[in-house]
Parts: structure tokens; C-alpha cells; sequence
């Protein structure tokens, strides 16, 4: 479907390809651009992760219209694989990553399956109580760092051919978690025209006819949440080594409502989107912060205004007000 | 060319009764569709026609009754499993992916027909691009048959009714079904729609051997298009035969004057 669109001969493609590789330049210069501080540097680092924890909520929530209350998990199941694995067993970030990826799919295998037959808020339900039960098996079990969870991670060291990318401090760690969130946009953009992403869609729009076409919805569920929840992990990997600590927070609402903030901030199925909207929602912290709980309370106003009083996001307030004029 | 009408029975009804709460929308209906034939479904309005058509392709499941379809008999089935047997469908009121052009309509008939796995779909490199170009040949000559070209980039919330109810047709051949189920290909359209709509029916059957079953309300329609007819009427099969036949049917007659029974 949009995959033959794509094919459309015409001069766009340079255009998009010399937009894209701006974005690029731009995106890697940017904390340079605003001062090489570091301040600027971790700023920027933690819009990258939180962004990517964001998208593998995103794809459930755009492409299945389910909300995912349980996505803390495999942001946390990221966090406990890196701490547990580089510090009792000395793995490199390659190891722990691919840990939290096999991890990650098994987990939402295991979860996708529970709620295949759920729908909306029911769904909703279970996928918070799966993180509930999480938080508790991380909370009490000492195995994987108990109530004072993992401290003292090393930094993370990523050995390619000759060299070794190596995130010690926080100016090394932006080019890792800017390609992360590089790599996650070009898996995102090729989802959104894959058959997957429109079949998933289909189902969405009219799941009566899509089932007609032999679409089986179940499957196009599970396959979903599945995909997504590697995304989300590898976000709470890098956390992980960002902050150099895992423990049970790493289950607080406030990543939940920072997901669900960020998506539904611009709008739904927008590529930039959840970048956009978490880049608003850490620039509100950081730099006009009004401190403690305080950041909590806005995130939760923010997202609770948007839903009621625009439910299409930045996107749709700017659409209702281009169509008015 | 013409499929051969053979006596080899395509899809099997038998004594089906399906009840939603206390409504009885089917009573003990059986009838066969035979391979490569056109057959008709007609009824007054509420006789129980989409009712039996849910049933076919697994919508709904009856209470009582099976259904052989290609040998095998069921009681059972789920809408994409009956997809994946060759059942493909039309919707009385027109159901389309209305934000989508009439291409991408269609293009999405062909859901079933993709090999690649979700991994190779997801990343759309080598055999799954190849793949997809192979898709959208077959996808234009449907468009070429259904004479749609100057449509296809259009989103088809935007055609007229007839043109859609085209571009839904499109989208079933796509799924190069063996039995297609037509659910009122004529309502709501002039004269002239009417027509092309008989054409394109009778075309797809010569040309590709398709079987097809179509529900109308309309007794006219029908009458020149289709080979066998079955009448339902309150959800019991009161008819069933050639055209000619069922238009002396006494019991016909009194079903669509209303003659009280």
C-alpha cells in the first residue's frame, strides 16, 4: 500500500535524503551547538533514551490503539540485564544488549499471549498489573538486586573492529545513545510502511474487514507487542550505564506517564512524534524545573490536558487552527 | 473462457439455524454452491440472506448445521481462516480503508498472498521488495479489468457509491478467491452502474473460473446473471433452482407480494 507510493518517481527522494542528513549532522552537533557544556551533553542523552523508551510504547499505542501500562518492564528488564550482567559477570555492552533484546522478546511473548484475548482497558489492566508484579519480583528478590538495587555499573564499553566505543563520561555517552535513537527511528520509519505496520493498522481501522482478508489479528497483536518491547529495553539498558545504578524506581510511574506524555503531546502515528514530545517534557525539567515532585505533577497536568482538550496531540491543535484560517 | 460447469459441489450448507437471542435469523437452511457456477441468494428484506453469508465466511458461527467447503466439513471457523481456504467477500454497505486509494484498497487483498515472514516484512529488503512488485503487477491488472485506472490514486472516500462498491470488487479478486461472496453488488446503484456491475460479475466468472454467490433483494437482477437460485424467506429456504423456476414458484410469489401466510 504506502509502500508503493514510495516508488513515486519524482525529486523528492534527494530532497528527503539531504533533509535527513542534516537532521543528522545537526542532531550529533547539537550539544556542542548549545554550548558543549555538560549539562547540555547528559540533557541531551537523557532526550535520546527517554525518547527511545517512548517509541516501543508508541508502536502499541499507534498501531494497535492499546495502551500499554506495562512497558516499565522491559525499560526495566534493559536496566537489571546491563546492571547484573557488567557487574557480576564483567559483559560487555554487546552482551548486555543482546541480553536485554532476548530478554525483552521473551517477556512479551509471555505477556502478549496472557492478553491476546484483552481489549482497551482491560488490556490496559493487565499489562499494569504484569508491571506491579514485576516491580515486587525486583523489589524482593536479592538475586537481581532487591530493594537497593545494582550499584557501581561500570561504564559501557562497545569493542567495534579496532576500536572500542566507550561511554565514561557523559560526552562519551551521547554518540552511543544518539545512534540508538538514530537506529530506533529507522526501524520506526520502515515499521510504519512494512506490511506488519499497515496490517496492524488494518486491523485498527476495521477489523472486520481486515479479518475478511485473511488477516488473523491475534497474530498481528502479539507480532506488535512483541517488536516493540526490545525498543523500550534498550532504552533501560542505556540508562543503565547512564546512571551508573539500577534499582526498583526504575518502575515509577513517572517513566509510565513521561511514555504515554510523549506520545499523545504531538500526536499519534507521527515519526518524530515521541522525539519531539519528550524533548518539550526534559527541556520543561531541566531548564524551567519548579523542582522535586514538581515535575511529576506537570507531566501528569500536561498529559491529562492534552487528552481532554486536544486528543490529536500538537499535531491536530495545529491542524484545527490551519483549517479555521 | 468459460469454467466448466461441473456437478462437483464447491461449498456444502446443511440444515443451518443460527438465533440471535430469541430472533431466529436461519431455521434448518441447506443448499450447494457448485464449482464454477453463479449463484444467487435472493429474499425479501430480513429473510436471513446476510445472515447466511456470515455463516459461509465465518462471521458468524451457527448454532446447529455444518458447512462443507472443498471437501471439508466444519461447524466452526474463524473470517481469516476462511480467507486462507479461498472465501473471499464484498459488505452490503461497502467496506473500504476510506483514508486509502483505490490501489491501496486493493493492494490490501493481497495480505494473504505475502510469503515473507513478519521479519523480512518489517525490513522490506531484497526478496520481500521483489516480492511486493510482483503484488502490485497482478494489483494493475485488476485495476486494467475493473477499467479504474483514471481512480486508482484517488481515496476512495471520495468516489461515488459505484465506483467503490468497483474498487471493493477489485479488492476481493485480489485475493484470487475460489468462491466470492457478493453481498448485494447492486444497491444503491442506477441503471447503468447496474450493468457494469452485471458485466464485471459475469466477466470474473468466464475469465477466471471463479465462483461466485450474490445476495440481491432484487429478483430482477439476478434473474440473467445467475445459474441456480435458492429464496429465503423469515430464514427458511422456500425456493431453489434455475431462474425460470423459481419465478413460477407459487411460494415465491407469495413471499414478495407480502401474502400472508
Amino acid at each position: 500500500m504506502t509502500a508503493i507510493e514510495s516508488q513515486r518517481p519524482s525529486s523528492i527522494p534527494f530532497l528527503r535524503i539531504a533533509a535527513v542528513a542534516a537532521f543528522v549532522v545537526i542532531g550529533f552537533m547539537l550539544p556542542r551547538l548549545l554550548g558543549g557544556t555538560s549539562v547540555a551533553y547528559s540533557t541531551l542523552t537523557t532526550i535520546a533514551i527517554f525518547a527511545v523508551m517512548c517509541y516501543g510504547a508508541d508502536i502499541v499505542l499507534s498501531y494497535l490503539g492499546e495502551v500499554s501500562l506495562g512497558h516499565t518492564v522491559f525499560w526495566a528488564i534493559g536496566g537489571y540485564a546491563a546492571a547484573n550482567l557488567s557487574v557480576k559477570y564483567g559483559l560487555n555492552g554487546w552482551m548486555t544488549a543482546a541480553a536485554t533484546i532476548a530478554l525483552c522478546l521473551a517477556a512479551a511473548a509471555f505477556l502478549g499471549a496472557v492478553t491476546l484475548r484483552t481489549r482497551e482497558f482491560v488490556f490496559s489492566l493487565v499489562t499494569y498489573a504484569a508491571a506491579v508484579v514485576a516491580y515486587e519480583i525486583a523489589f524482593n528478590w536479592d538475586a537481581v538486586g532487591g530493594s537497593d538495587g545494582v550499584v557501581g555499573i561500570p561504564p559501557l564499553k562497545l569493542p567495534l573492529l579496532v576500536t572500542t566505543f566507550s561511554g565514561a563520561m557523559q560526552e562519551d555517552l551521547w554518540p552511543i545513545a544518539f545512534a540508538l535513537l538514530l537506529l530506533t527511528l529507522a526501524f520506526i520509519a520502515r515499521f510504519r510502511r512494512s506490511r506488519l505496520g499497515t496490517t496492524a493498522l488494518m486491523v485498527q481501522m476495521n477489523p472486520a474487514l481486515a479479518a475478511s482478508l485473511g488477516v488473523d489479528p491475534r497474530r498481528i497483536r502479539l507480532a506488535v507487542f512483541v517488536i516493540s518491547a526490545p525498543i523500550t529495553g534498550l532504552a533501560g539498558w542505556l540508562y543503565a550505564y547512564q546512571r551508573a545504578y539500577v534499582g526498583p524506581d526504575m518502575f515509577e510511574s513517572y517513566f509510565l506517564v513521561m511514555m504515554l506524555t510523549a506520545i499523545v503531546l504531538v500526536g499519534r502515528r507521527v515519526l518524530l512524534g515521541p522525539l519531539i514530545g519528550t524533548a518539550l517534557l526534559i527541556a520543561q525539567q531541566n531548564l524551567l524545573s519548579l523542582g522535586g515532585d514538581w515535575n511529576k505533577i506537570v507531566l501528569g497536568s500536561v498529559l491529562a490536558l492534552v487528552l481532554i482538550f486536544w486528543p490529536a496531540g500538537l499535531v491536530g491543535l495545529y491542524r484545527r487552527i490551519t483549517k479555521k484560517t | 473462457m468459460r469454467a466448466p460447469d461441473t456437478n462437483e459441489i464447491l461449498l456444502q450448507v446443511e440444515a443451518v439455524a443460527l438465533s440471535f437471542g430469541g430472533v431466529r435469523a436461519l431455521k434448518d437452511v441447506s443448499f450447494n454452491i457448485r464449482k464454477g457456477e453463479i449463484r444467487a441468494i435472493i429474499g425479501p428484506n430480513g429473510a436471513g440472506k446476510t445472515s447466511m453469508l456470515n455463516v459461509v465466511n465465518g462471521f458468524y458461527h451457527p448454532d446447529h448445521g455444518t458447512i462443507t467447503f472443498k471437501g471439508r466439513t466444519r461447524d466452526k471457523m474463524q473470517p481469516f481462516e476462511a480467507a486462507r481456504g479461498g472465501i473471499a467477500r464484498t459488505f452490503q454497505n461497502v467496506a473500504l480503508f476510506k483514508g486509502m486509494s483505490a490501489l491501496d484498497n486493493i493492494m490490501a487483498g493481497r495480505t494473504l498472498k505475502v510469503r515473507r515472514g513478519l521479519l523480512w516484512q518489517v525490513l522490506r529488503y531484497g526478496p520481500a521488495l521483489r516480492e511486493e512488485l510482483e503484488h502490485r503487477h497482478r494489483v494493475e491488472e485488476i485495476i486494467d479489468f475493473l477499467e479504474i485506472e483514471a481512480i486508482r490514486k484517488v481515496p476512495v472516500g471520495r468516489l461515488p457509491y459505484g465506483l467503490q462498491k468497483r474498487v471493493e470488487l477489485g479488492r476481493a479478486l485480489a485475493m484470487e478467491p475460489e468462491l466470492l461472496l457478493l453481498d448485494e453488488p447492486m444497491a444503491g446503484m442506477n441503471l447503468e452502474e447496474k450493468e457494469d456491475m452485471s458485466r464485471f460479475i459475469v466477466d470474473v466468472n468466464n475469465q477466471y473460473g471463479t465462483t461466485i454467490a450474490l445476495i440481491e433483494h432484487d429478483m430482477a437482477v439476478v434473474m440473467d446473471l445467475s445459474e441456480s437460485v435458492a429464496v429465503l424467506d423469515h430464514g427458511v429456504k422456500i425456493a431453489d433452482g434455475t431462474p425460470d423456476e423459481v419465478k413460477n414458484s407459487q411460494a415465491v410469489i407469495e413471499a414478495y407480494l407480502g401474502v400472508a401466510h
